[in-house]
């Protein structure tokens, strides 16, 4: 552990001591906020799931829960999207993305009453506007049904956040600025950028015709790209190496990942309108960019794997490791099928099928959910003051959402796939492509019914953290740790 | 130093840490385990970036730009089919591909036209004179292409031979219509259905647009013969000569003869 500091070693030994307690200073100072977020995160993750569930047995059985408008598809469905995009995602990637704000500035947090204002904005926002769509008060626009005076509070919450951030970067401590910083600020920055533009030409002074769907999909595609793909590579880009105790495998692949991101990442929106009425160079911008995405998302890949690489047997020890590599996995996998389909002749074939929606679950869940709950296995203990309950329910947590999505993704790609073949096929009537999907769908349910499971799981082993059910442990609670069985190589 | 406090065996948490001890005198037992046992903060590595990657991504990018080049529709915002190479020849929207009017004139027909002329041009016998063929679509014989223009513009009513039958009906005036529609309509039904004509263009329905202005009826084929027979194909003029009664044309040829010259001037 010593061995990275170049000083004497005396002054090594204090310098050791000091930033300890520098790290206790600041993880004290995040308790409130982070726990704020990571608490709503956890109830909107299983309302969200409750929603989804629901959602997904009315593909099963179309007459489910059908006499009462509230829980009918139509709003069921966005209530699912925007419960967990809002509620949960972003709520998990605020409490995330503040602790390593503070612990990157190497400063205590300030200003947590912004924080805690823009949580209660925040939730407040998130429950009337899933209120709102289940009314029948939804704005018929992907990503953005919220009514106007949720999204309007859900504006105020994160520039609350925003100028917080902006602050604790200035006050930051000298010296190096590590790559998880400069994806935390672009993210905090960026997000805001996004969800006003969007709203503002979607819902509060509507642009005419065709600019909607444009403006919507630029929306949508970079709600994943410039705000939750960032966060979830900062939380990457500090997780593997802090838990390996290595260092991130280069600098300049860093460099290269992060503004090839930023530079492409914005353009690929329009793939979503491929065969749309718009002027062809803009699909063909997005095409290009799209298949750009290539650069970062490589970049990243081999970054992280040469940073683990050697050191995978951790996986079997460290949750916040197994959910992070799992999640840093993903990613690639579903960046690169992101690239290929936005490709025209493929996209021909998944555009408007179940594909996309599990797509869309592999770049969300299995990418961005299993990174967070990895950070939330590694930020909790360290800002409440208490280690995990259970290695069992954790193991149970990791395999119940593993298998889950992977069975999701699974099912819905083949299901997604025959379904859009059956479309191309003038001669298959569109009551027998539907026929087409049903087993997939039941499969579907199965794989819901899974991460549901999970789901609880986690939200039982937050609950015995955030109480501190149990005896004080001095050990971290790591798989096997159970089973009378010690790491290997591993201290964390 | 600070006291050993018995209750500090088991610190609660992080922030039971006494910030008010003297820095140098730093008790890290105070610190929660798991701050204790983590390792130093996520340092840099500086491994070089790979050489097979800088190359692969040197061809995406040229990639990237074949593509642009190719499937942008030369970056015009009324370009829609990715397929359609606009780029090239001329500076960007310079070279636009005129609308073919055999594609166009067939559409603005089909809405305007067929309910009487119908989609084969035969019209309907004794009701609705036929369009192939006839004289009063080719501009052969009296039938200038001035007179097809004005009829469409202004109407016909009254008695009208075509391909020797008479029809007595009423056909309205189109001049709703634009003059590069009428155009395109003319030029299609000219070289549809085994016709074939020399194209009318705007420029020469907007010309006779205003030198009928004052035209309020619809044109009889009386009033159409009193009118000398223009070919757009050049400048020359026929007298109206029709049933043979009239002054024979001052060309000095037979104005027969004008419709197959596709261009040439009958009086030269």
């Amino acid at each position: 552990m010593s061995a990275t500091l170049t000083m004497k070693p005396e002054a090594t030994a204090e310098a050791e001591a000091r930033a300890k307690v520098e790290r206790a200073e600041i993880d004290a100072s995040t308790r409130l906020p982070v726990v704020l977020f990571y608490g709503s995160a956890v109830f909107w993750l299983l309302v969200g799931t409750l929603f989804a569930l629901l959602a997904s047995f009315k593909m099963n059985a179309p007459t489910f829960l059908d006499q009462w408008g509230w829980l009918t598809y139509g709003r069921v469905r966005p209530a699912h999207l925007n419960a967990v995009a809002y509620g949960w995602a972003s709520s998990a990637a605020i409490g995330t993305g503040l602790w390593l704000m503070a612990r990157l500035c190497r400063a205590p947090l300030r200003h947590s009453t912004l924080l805690i204002g823009a949580a209660i904005f925040w939730n407040l926002g998130v429950l009337l506007g899933t209120f709102g769509i289940l009314s029948g008060d939804g704005r018929s626009i992907e990503w953005l049904e919220f009514p106007n005076y949720a999204s309007g509070m859900l504006f105020v919450a994160y520039g609350l956040i925003a100028v917080w951030a902006v602050i604790m970067f200035r006050f930051r401590q000298p010296g190096h600025v590590y790559v998880s910083q400069w994806y935390l600020l672009a993210a905090f920055l960026w997000f805001p950028w996004l969800y006003s533009t969007a709203n503002l030409l979607l819902n509060f002074q509507p642009i005419q015709g065709g600019a909607q769907g444009a403006v919507n999909w630029w929306y949508g595609h970079n709600a994943l790209g410039l705000w939750f793909t960032p966060i979830g590579l900062a939380t990457a880009y500090y997780l593997i190496p802090k838990v390996l105790g290595r260092p991130i495998h280069s600098y300049y692949l860093s460099i290269l990942g992060f503004w090839s991101l930023a530079l492409f990442y914005s353009w690929n929106g329009m793939h979503h309108l491929i065969g749309g009425p718009f002027p062809a160079w803009m699909i063909s911008a997005s095409v290009v960019a799209s298949v750009m995405m290539f650069i970062p998302v490589v970049t990243t890949a081999i970054n992280h794997h040469m940073t683990v690489r050697g050191n995978f047997q951790a996986l079997k020890w460290s949750p916040t490791l197994r959910f992070t590599v799992f999640g840093a996995m993903c990613y690639t996998l579903s960046s690169v099928q992101g690239i290929f389909m936005a490709i025209p002749s493929l996209n021909v074939v998944t555009h408007f099928t179940h594909y996309t929606v599990g797509h869309a679950h592999l770049g969300l869940y299995a990418f961005f959910t299993m990174i967070m709950f990895g950070a939330m296995y590694y930020i909790l203990p360290r800002v409440v003051g208490w280690e995990w309950p259970s290695a069992r329910l954790i193991r149970w947590h990791f395999w119940l959402t593993a298998v889950g999505i992977g069975m999701m993704v699974v099912v819905l790609s083949i299901g997604g796939i025959l379904q859009g073949l059956a479309l191309l096929d003038p001669g298959v009537t569109f009551m027998v492509t539907l026929e087409y999907t049903k087993p997939w769908l039941f499969l579907r349910s199965v794989s819901g019914i899974l991460l549901t499971a999970g789901h609880i799981v986690f939200a039982v082993s937050f609950t015995m953290l955030l109480l501190r059910v149990g005896v004080r442990k001095t050990e971290p609670t790591l798989f096997g740790s159970d089973q009378g069985r010690k790491p290997e190589r591993l201290t964390v | 130093m600070m006291s050993q406090d018995p209750n500090k065996t088991q610190p609660e948490a992080p922030d039971t840490f006494q910030m008010d001890m003297e820095r140098d005198d730093i008790n890290v037992r105070d610190v929660h385990g798991a701050i204790l046992r983590e390792k130093d903060d996520p340092r840099d590595g500086y491994e070089p970036i790979p050489l097979w990657m800088v190359s692969i991504f040197m061809a995406l990018v040229f990639w990237g730009g074949a593509y642009l080049a190719f499937f942008s529709g030369g970056f015009q915002a009324d370009v829609f089919d990715p397929s359609q190479v606009a780029w090239g020849a001329g500076a960007g929207g310079a070279e636009k591909a005129a609308p073919d009017p055999m594609v166009v004139g067939k559409k603005l027909f089909t809405a305007n036209c067929v309910a009487c002329h119908q989609a084969t041009g035969q019209g309907v016998a004794g009701q609705f004179p036929p369009l192939a063929g006839s004289e009063w679509v080719v501009g052969s014989d009296w039938h200038g292409d001035n007179h097809l223009v004005k009829l469409v513009l202004h109407g016909l009513q009254g008695p009208v031979q075509v391909e020797g039958t008479t029809y007595n009906g009423a056909m309205p005036p189109w001049k709703q219509l634009k003059d590069e529609q009428i155009a395109m309509i003319l030029t299609y039904i000219r070289n549809e259905w085994g016709n074939s004509a020399p194209p009318i263009t705007a420029e020469q329905v907007a010309k006779i647009r205003e030198e009928t202005a004052s035209q309020t009826e619809p044109f009889t084929q009386a009033q159409l013969k009193a009118i000398p027979a223009v070919h757009f194909g050049g400048s020359a003029e026929s007298a109206p000569p029709a049933d043979g009664t009239d002054a024979p044309p001052e060309g000095g040829e037979p104005p027969a003869d004008a419709p197959a010259a596709t261009g040439t001037p009958t009086g030269v």
